[in-house]
């Protein structure tokens, strides 16, 4: 398994969140920062258009006024064709910022001048001017709209401003022309007055600005590349009241303007204009009826916004990797104490427990669980300590009860057959203890032609009841060497235990004394379990156990015992062997095990073992379980 | 002063030390005891060890130990081991 590390884990667990809050940021300022842009190029478009019209509008006025009081001085003076020059010519030192000035005349109206008069004024350079007659046949004026317009308006009508026109014949330069009509003394029409209104500053104060807001952009580009309308970033552009254009700084198409418009911003009058990349500023021209148009690319309107959101997101990813590389670090640093104490921890865990664990400087968490960790090393320490000592003695407790165990077992007859001479007698005994030692016992042993047999069972098991065992069997083996009376026998036994036996201990015992030749058995019962014979119960006087009270007399019984029968001995370790239900084996249990039985000894024994084994199943066995059986042949 | 101890579903070697430690606190006390046995169904060797050594401290003491409501089942255990005659009952 690859193992994670922690640190990792914060580091980009922190790292997403910093990120997220970056994208949040970074978001809010592009939106701020399109908003600033469009604002500012509001602000950019009104200042253009208020003042190139202000100016415009400023020299119309002034063009005007001056129109209409020149033209007194001309109708005062139009008696003869040198005094109409003289008073152009008048006009022209007195108004400094005229270029030209023109009077053209009804036809024939001064005779001998011809069909065609049209005088005018202009200035060469700023201190010579030169007059001359234009009209000709060639220069037919008559049908000109300038004069049929001039000529169709009243007197107290304004005046008529034609279109932006390049004149070459004087200069090549860019002109528009007021005109109002002339009178005669009675009041008729006899022909129009202008004046030429040079719009060269117009052009220049167009390019000019462009060119600024193009420096501004960097967009340094010669106005001849700029062909097609993609490359066009900024520009002005003069239509007249039927949207035709009259001037521009370049050539891009007014027609888009017909196309549908978005507010942007209503106070500085900006809009977006709908199917191309360009926002628009419009301004009427006062004192006429132009208009003036600021179109605004918008690549050039976010030029800077990209500009501030491409350097603000290069300084972010410089700063998140600045931040991701300190926190990683400093994680890494502050975790590095955890690995420290895992190693150590395993080390402890491989059974190191000197193992020393690592000290740190700052009294935080981390030291707490080394702290802690330190005391759990100690618990560990003792723990393992006292527990090699407990198993040691445990140990040593263990191996001399295996020797007590090997002591008990040596002290009852194990060899079987037990009697392999012989032909009239078979017997089989076993005893199982529930610990190392019980306090089961059994003996037998056949002296004089005479069967000495016993089964006992002391009070309680393990150790306790193993000391009384061993001291009954041996005085068991000592008494019947002396008397072949069972009563006797018990009697005496009794009366040895009984003495100095302050723990109460007691022992049901049952002694029986088996005459081979008669098979007469006389046989004595302590309170122990009456025995079978064949399938039945052995009668047995109820007579308390020895060890309880010396003030007992045992009573004897006889019978004999069948050619051929079988003799069945047991202590309780077999009728209350215990299943996991804590229910008994009981005595029905072994009656149907002895009445489904015919064969040897040994072979009743076992299968009464095998039977138990299987009641009892996996749960420990309660009691010693001894068993003695012996068939005459 | 006579006090009653009673002995639940049975007395073997899974409870006797209790038992036994609970009957000679009675005795110690200086009281005769009477040890109801009505729900008791089985009395294992050890159990018996107990109500023996019992009544032997007893009557060390002067006091007396006397059982009642034996069933048939623990009946027939004293009846084969001979305990039967060895107790008063009440």
């Amino acid at each position: 398994m690859k193992r994670s590390k922690l640190s990792r884990r914060i580091t980009w667990r922190v790292l997403g969140i910093i990120l997220c809050f970056n994208i949040l940021i970074i978001g809010a300022i592009l939106l701020f920062v399109l908003e600033v842009s469009l604002m500012n190029s509001s602000m950019r478009g009104k200042y253009v258009t208020d003042g190139i019209a202000g100016n415009l509008e400023n020299m119309m006025y002034v063009a005007k006024t001056g129109t209409f009081n020149n033209r007194l001085e001309v109708e005062y003076n139009m008696e003869t064709p040198e005094q109409v020059f003289n008073s152009l010519e008048k006009i022209l030192t007195v108004n400094t910022h005229l270029k030209g000035c023109f009077a053209a005349f009804e036809p024939d109206y001064f005779k001998g001048q011809g069909r065609w008069f049209e005088a005018y004024a202009y200035r060469t350079d700023s201190t010579h001017i030169e007059t001359k007659q234009i009209g000709s046949p060639h220069h037919d004026y008559f049908n000109g709209v300038w004069y049929k317009r001039g000529l169709s308006l009243a007197r107290h009508d304004n005046g008529y401003l034609t279109d932006l026109y390049y004149d070459d014949c004087v200069n090549s330069s860019m002109y528009c022309s007021y005109v109002v009509p002339l009178f005669d003394r009675k009041g008729n029409k006899v022909g129009v007055y202008g004046i030429d209104i040079e719009l060269q500053w117009l052009d220049e104060l167009m390019h000019e600005t462009v060119n600024e807001v193009k420096q501004e952009f960097f967009i340094d580009k010669d106005d001849s590349i700029e062909t097609s309308d993609d490359d066009i970033y900024f520009s002005i552009q003069i239509q007249d009241s039927q949207g035709n254009r009259i001037a521009g700084s370049d050539s891009l198409d007014t027609n888009i303007l017909k196309n549908k418009q978005e507010i942007i911003s209503k106070e500085l009058g900006m809009y977006d204009l709908l199917g191309t990349p360009y926002y628009i500023s419009t301004s009427k021209i006062g004192q006429t009826d132009w208009t003036l148009t600021v179109f605004q690319h918008r690549e050039m309107v976010f030029f800077w916004g990209v500009v501030l959101a491409t350097v603000i997101l290069f300084f972010m990813s410089i700063g998140g990797i600045v931040i991701f590389f300190f926190m990683s670090r400093s994680i890494r640093h502050a975790t590095k104490p955890l690995a420290f104490l895992s190693k150590s921890a395993q080390e402890v865990a491989k059974g190191n427990f000197n193992t020393t664990l690592p000290t740190f400087r700052h009294n935080d968490e981390v030291a707490q669980l080394r702290d802690s960790f330190d005391t759990m090393q100690q618990s560990l320490r003792q723990y393992i300590e006292e527990l090699k000592e407990t198993t040691a003695s445990k140990a040593a407790m263990m191996s001399e009860l295996n020797v007590a165990h090997s002591i008990q077992m040596s002290m009852l007859p194990k060899t079987f057959p037990a009697f392999p001479n012989r032909r009239d007698i078979d017997l089989y005994a076993s005893l199982t203890p529930a610990k190392a030692v019980g306090g089961d016992l059994y003996d037998f042993f056949i002296h004089d032609e005479k069967l000495f047999f016993c089964i006992g069972d002391v009070s309680g098991k393990g150790v306790p009841a193993s000391l009384v065992m061993a001291v009954s069997r041996t005085l068991f083996r000592n008494i019947s060497a002396h008397t072949d009376r069972p009563s006797h026998i018990v009697d005496s036994m009794n009366v040895n235990i009984c003495d100095g036996n302050d723990n109460c201990m007691f022992v049901t015992l049952f002694v029986g004394v088996l005459e081979l030749k008669t098979r007469l058995l006389r046989y004595c019962n302590a309170g122990h379990d009456a025995p079978f014979i064949q399938d039945a119960l052995l009668p047995c006087d109820s007579n308390l156990p020895i060890g309880v009270t010396t003030d007992m007399t045992y009573t004897e019984q006889e019978t004999t015992i069948p050619r051929g029968a079988t003799l069945f001995l047991y202590t309780d370790g077999l009728t209350e062997a215990e299943n996991a239900s804590q229910e008994h084996f009981g005595m029905k249990r072994i009656t149907d095990v002895i009445t489904a039985f015919s064969g040897s000894p040994q072979e009743l024994i076992e299968t009464m073992i095998t039977a138990v084994h299987q009641y009892v199943g996996e749960t420990e066995q309660s009691d010693d379980l001894t068993m003695l059986a012996f068939k005459l042949n | 002063m006579t006090e009653t101890y009673k002995i639940d579903r049975a007395l073997d070697s899974f409870n006797y030390q209790q038992v036994q430690s609970e009957i000679l606190e009675i005795l110690e006390k200086g009281s005769d005891v009477i040890i109801d046995m009505t729900t008791c169904n089985y009395v294992s060797s050890t159990g018996l060890r107990v109500l023996l050594y019992s009544k032997k401290v007893a009557a060390a003491k002067g006091l007396k130990i006397c059982l009642t409501g034996i069933s048939d089942e623990v009946k027939d255990i004293m009846n084969v081991t001979g305990f039967i005659n060895f107790f008063d009952y009440a």
